[in-house]
């Protein structure tokens, strides 16, 4: 170890290269005076609070920023949150929806993964991820991305399991004045928004709306399950080879209004003409459209001295989404012939029956939560911080029906389909519904605490108590123990539990064909372990090292029945894995930050002794912001993603790895109000797939999900 | 496609823009309710420096209890032309922010009042005839914040260049007496021995009731090279650092002391509506936000009360769940 008389030497011999570092853009003198005062534009940005500074947490946590957004030109929040280290956003046989992989956890319709906006969960119970007709989600109105890492149970409740995911919106104060934007890309996407934040009557007051239209990426599906059947009855049907279909317009719109210790929220995602090709029946559908409303509305209290030594927080929310077809979708094309079972009208065995327009099946869904939750943080103890805490969710799917030219036509209780027109019928909640309407009380409590035992060492401790209408009761803890080893240098070991509860899918699917629920299904759980450590060796470089082991257990999965052709949800799955992420930030420069990251994980389906497969062993990210002329700014980015392997019933070759470059050209302060941008992403064209789901036999996609191709977009904003 | 679905989700929109529009139209509509006759000059920077003119102007208008036009100081202004102006626009005042304010303050002052703000004065700077108020913060409510936030704390030291910062250490020995503190000032006229003098200072203490004072200085402190090793001697034995600038906290000084800019500005403006009433002169920043840095808190054994918490405008690193 050097003693400070001998670093004290070494700085002398290094005084005179310091300050050599690259040219700085010339500051104006009164620019020059600001920074004297708050050190950095960052700082002058987090002390009048249009950002947030990175906070301390017992978990391993990023913070993507609109600043960041802006600069590696993403439109969506998938295209930010895949430069999380150790998050991959994989794609879904359902329409492509985002699947996010974080550690090697992957399943088809994730719900391993919590996301929140603004502190409240936007899962839906019917599936248990974020909504079938997710339809992405645009970043005008994002202020910023937190996630963490690994189980959050403890704080989050249920599906805070592989990672958790909180969108914060923009307020009055990120906003400041008014924005209008628009945006032309490939794939006949346009965009437009408008931002506005003032006062107004003694409130804060923010109202944000974007629009989003796009005709969406069109590779080709070479073959799909209905390639198969092709094959099997010697029909002509499938669509494929052809252009996956993931058209979209959506409408996002979004109040925020604040004064003192209130803040009303108000918000519409709104969905429409979504394509849904491929179709969960692994098909191309060109025609199938999908729409879905969610509206959401808060109000929050937050007062950090509502007593002395207390800090209070409550929290009342509500939500409501739809899932409504605008063109009824076929599982399989027109002129698709299939066995028909005559006593079900379901597939399985029975005569071939050939459907001119198609095995059409168009579930709606109807989901509406009520949140409450208040927490309190207590600081009247020397040694300790306490943390207190509880809620009441009220969960409910309250309409569900169906149009299908298939199954039990409830009107004649004879199984269609009804020769010779096929008519599409409707079946409403009743005994031929796929699932009946169904709901979920949750009630939770939680403590936890933080213990400053002895200089520099602190152990956090936490239990969340949760207690189900539907499944029972589930105990979750979490300690972290954090040591600050040096002026720059923390270390934490961190230990998490978490619950995944069972989806309303899961629990209650009936006449389904295939697939059915199971009442008697209890959580899928995740234990973790972390070591971690946050390096600052320089001022402006910043080290993140961390390793991980996790293991997930008591996984649902659909287990074939005995004795008939169903499979029904069950408990059985055990997954391990372990890995680590590097992460660094380095302001090179005044004008030129580069951030990078790379991940490594091994997961291992322990009941098939095989590798779990779908998501990639290693990951390696980085990014260049560099102002290369005052008010312009190129932005290059690079995403490998290595070595994903197969599951266990896949037999195809691995997936080819792929490097995927983006990059974006920005101009600001055109004519003073103006700001002008450039994309290309995926700028070498490459031939980017995800993996698509095994079969039990062979994967009905079998050349894998390819992503977009070379695509550009220009982009015009305009502040006053 | 579903027509009817479009047509509803064009209604949504047409609703929200039209929300958008109200909102504008409201907030016009009382910014025009009120005659201005007071005029911000401000210099002509982009974000996130604009932010903190914007903060100042949003105080001002406070202040005023009335909107104040904003002139963005652009590139081929001159006095002259933006004089023109302000009498075309029959302004009454003017508030100068910034370096280019000030240079506008002294050309305007003979014609109307002009009040300067938002500037770090030079001891060799000419005020006079004017009003206002400077950007370095009043060294007695910095040690008070001292006092408050470190009751143990008996001296501070502080490396100084006299070419800028005399004024100000001679402010902080009046404040020194006042709150019973030992004030070691050592004069610096370069880097090399603004250096020498930290580590004299710093290979003799030992810790405990000694504290260390970064004020402001781009000569006296080398941000690079000299500031990591004073903070991780800081550290290692124990001592305070307190700042004038806000990011030294992010790395790891206990506390600063940085412009509430609204009320700076609001102070502004009731100083535009009485300067009358008063000599010309200018204050010491008065208006300011604490910023605590509570990993280094802790670090040091120092215990908060609920009371001085309430106190922390912001803190580094901020605690998340």
């Amino acid at each position: 170890m050097l003693n400070s008389r001998t670093l004290w030497h070494i700085f002398f011999v290094l005084l005179p290269w310091s300050g050599s570092t690259l040219a700085a853009r010339e500051l104006s003198e009164d620019e020059q005076a600001l920074l004297q005062i708050y050190g950095a534009k960052e700082m002058i940005s987090i002390a009048t609070g249009t950002k947030q500074p990175i906070g301390k947490a017992p978990s391993v946590a990023s913070v993507i920023t609109a600043e960041d957004i802006k600069a590696m030109g993403a439109t969506d929040i998938d295209e930010a949150l895949e430069t999380v280290p150790g998050l991959h956003v994989a794609r879904s046989k359902d329409a492509y929806n985002s699947i996010y992989a974080f550690r090697g956890v992957s399943s088809e319709y994730n719900p391993q993964v919590l996301m929140l906006i603004n502190g409240i969960p936007i899962t839906d119970a019917y599936g248990g991820s974020r909504h079938n007709i997710w339809g992405g989600m645009p970043v005008q109105a994002i202020a910023r991305i937190e996630v963490v890492r690994g189980p959050g149970s403890a704080v989050y409740g249920a599906d805070a399991f592989a990672g958790v995911i909180n969108i914060i919106t923009k307020t009055r104060q990120d906003i400041k004045g008014t924005e209008v934007g628009g945006r032309i890309g490939s794939f006949d996407t346009y965009d437009g928004w408008a931002l506005h934040g003032d006062t107004w009557a003694g409130f804060d007051v923010a109202a944000m709306v974007e629009y989003h239209d796009t005709q969406g990426q069109e590779s080709i599906i070479e073959a799909d399950a209905q390639t198969n059947f092709d094959q099997l009855f010697g029909t002509h049907a499938s669509s494929a080879p052809g252009p996956v279909n993931l058209s979209r317009r959506n409408i996002d719109a979004r109040v925020d209004f604040s004064r003192e210790h209130w803040r009303l929220r108000g918000g519409l995602q709104s969905r429409s003409n979504l394509g849904v090709s491929p179709t969960s029946a692994q098909t191309l559908d060109p025609n199938g459209r999908y729409g879905s409303d969610r509206w959401n509305a808060d109000l929050n209290y937050d007062n950090p001295h509502f007593a002395k030594d207390w800090d209070v927080k409550a929290q009342l929310s509500y939500l409501d989404t739809t899932q409504e077809p605008e063109v009824y979708p076929a599982f399989f094309p027109p002129g698709t012939t299939l066995p028909i079972d005559p006593t079900t009208g379901q597939i399985g065995s029975g005569p071939l029956v050939t459907f001119p327009q198609g095995f059409i099946g168009a579930p709606e869904i109807y989901e509406r939560y009520a949140r409450f939750n208040t927490s309190a943080v207590y600081t009247g103890f020397e040694r300790h911080t306490l943390r207190v805490g509880s809620g009441f969710n009220y969960s409910s799917l309250y309409k569900v029906s169906t149009h299908k030219n298939s199954g039990i036509n409830p009107i004649t209780g004879t199984a269609n389909p009804l020769l010779p027109n096929f008519s599409v019928i409707e079946v409403a909640d009743g005994p031929y519904i796929f699932i009946h309407p169904a709901d979920r009380k949750n009630f939770f409590t939680f403590f936890q605490d933080e213990w400053r035992f002895v200089k520099d060492w602190s152990l956090t401790a936490g239990l969340r108590y949760d207690n189900y209408s539907d499944f029972g009761n589930t105990i979750n803890p979490r300690t972290a123990l954090v040591w600050e080893t040096r002026y720059d240098l923390t270390t934490k070991l961190m230990y998490g539990s978490a619950f995944r509860a069972p989806s309303f899918q899961e629990l209650y699917s009936i006449n389904n064909p295939v697939n059915r629920g199971n009442p008697s299904l209890k959580p899928e759980t995740m234990d973790t372990v972390e070591l971690a450590f946050d390096y600052r060796p320089m001022d402006k470089l910043r080290l993140g090292l961390n390793i991980f082991n996790y293991w997930w257990k008591d996984i649902i999965r659909f287990v074939p029945d005995t004795g008939a052709p169903t499979v029904t949800a069950q408990n059985t799955g055990l997954q391990t894995g372990y890995g680590t992420e590097l992460e660094a930030e380095w302001q090179a420069a005044d004008t030129l930050k580069l951030l990078g990251n790379y991940a490594f994980q091994k997961s291992q389906d322990e009941a098939l002794n095989h590798d779990a497969g779908y998501t990639p062993h290693h990951q390696i990210y980085l990014r260049a912001d560099w102002e290369f002329l005052p008010d312009w700014k190129l932005t290059p980015q690079v995403k490998w993603v290595i070595d994903r392997g197969r599951s266990e019933t896949d037999n195809r070759s691995p997936v080819a790895d792929y490097a995927w470059v983006d990059l974006t050209l920005r101009r600001q302060r055109l004519a003073e109000h103006w700001e002008v941008a450039f994309s290309v992403r995926n700028l070498f064209d490459v031939d980017a797939r995800e993996p698509s789901l095994a079969g039990k036999t062979q994967a009905s996609i079998p050349y894998d999900l390819p992503l977009a191709g070379r695509s550009v977009f220009g982009e015009i904003r305009f502040n006053f | 496609m579903n027509l009817w679905k479009l047509s509803f989700s064009l209604r949504k929109l047409a609703g929200f823009v039209a929300i958008l529009i109200a909102v504008n139209l409201a907030a016009y509509g009382v910014a025009a309710a009120g005659t201005p006759t007071v005029a911000i000059l401000h210099p002509d920077v982009q974000d996130p420096f604009l932010n903190v003119f914007m903060e100042i102007t949003e105080g001002i208008e406070d202040g005023l209890q009335q909107p104040a036009r904003r002139y963005p100081v652009r590139d081929g202004d001159t006095p002259q032309s933006i004089a023109a102006q302000l009498k075309n626009d029959q302004i009454d005042a003017v508030i100068c922010l910034g370096r280019v304010g000030l240079n506008y303050a002294k050309a305007l002052a003979g014609t109307l009042p002009a009040i300067v703000g938002a500037i770090i004065f030079s001891p060799s700077e000419d005020t006079q005839g004017l009003y206002g108020i400077s950007m370095t913060p009043d060294p007695d409510i910095v040690f008070n914040h001292l006092r408050t936030l470190v009751p143990d704390v008996e001296e501070v030291t502080v490396v100084y260049n006299p070419t800028q910062k005399n004024w100000e250490i001679s402010q902080a020995e009046k404040a020194a007496a006042k709150y019973h503190l030992t004030l070691n000032a050592y004069p610096a006229y370069d880097i090399r021995a603004s250096a020498q003098h930290y580590r004299n200072v710093l290979l003799e203490l030992k810790g405990g009731s000694i504290s260390i004072w970064l004020p402001r200085d781009n000569i006296a402190m080398d941000e690079q090279a000299l500031l990591p090793v004073v903070l991780r001697e800081a550290w290692e034995k124990s001592f305070v650092i307190f700042s004038g600038n806000l990011e030294h906290v992010r790395k790891g000084a206990l506390f600063s002391l940085f412009p509430n800019n609204v009320a700076m500005g609001r102070s502004l403006g009731i100083m535009a509506l009485n300067h009358a009433k008063t000599r010309p002169h200018i204050e010491p920043l008065r208006d300011l936000l604490l910023a605590v840095n509570m990993r280094t808190a802790e670090h040091l054994g120092i215990k908060f009360t609920s009371e001085d918490r309430r106190k922390f405008d912001l803190t580094f690193p901020p605690p998340i769940p």
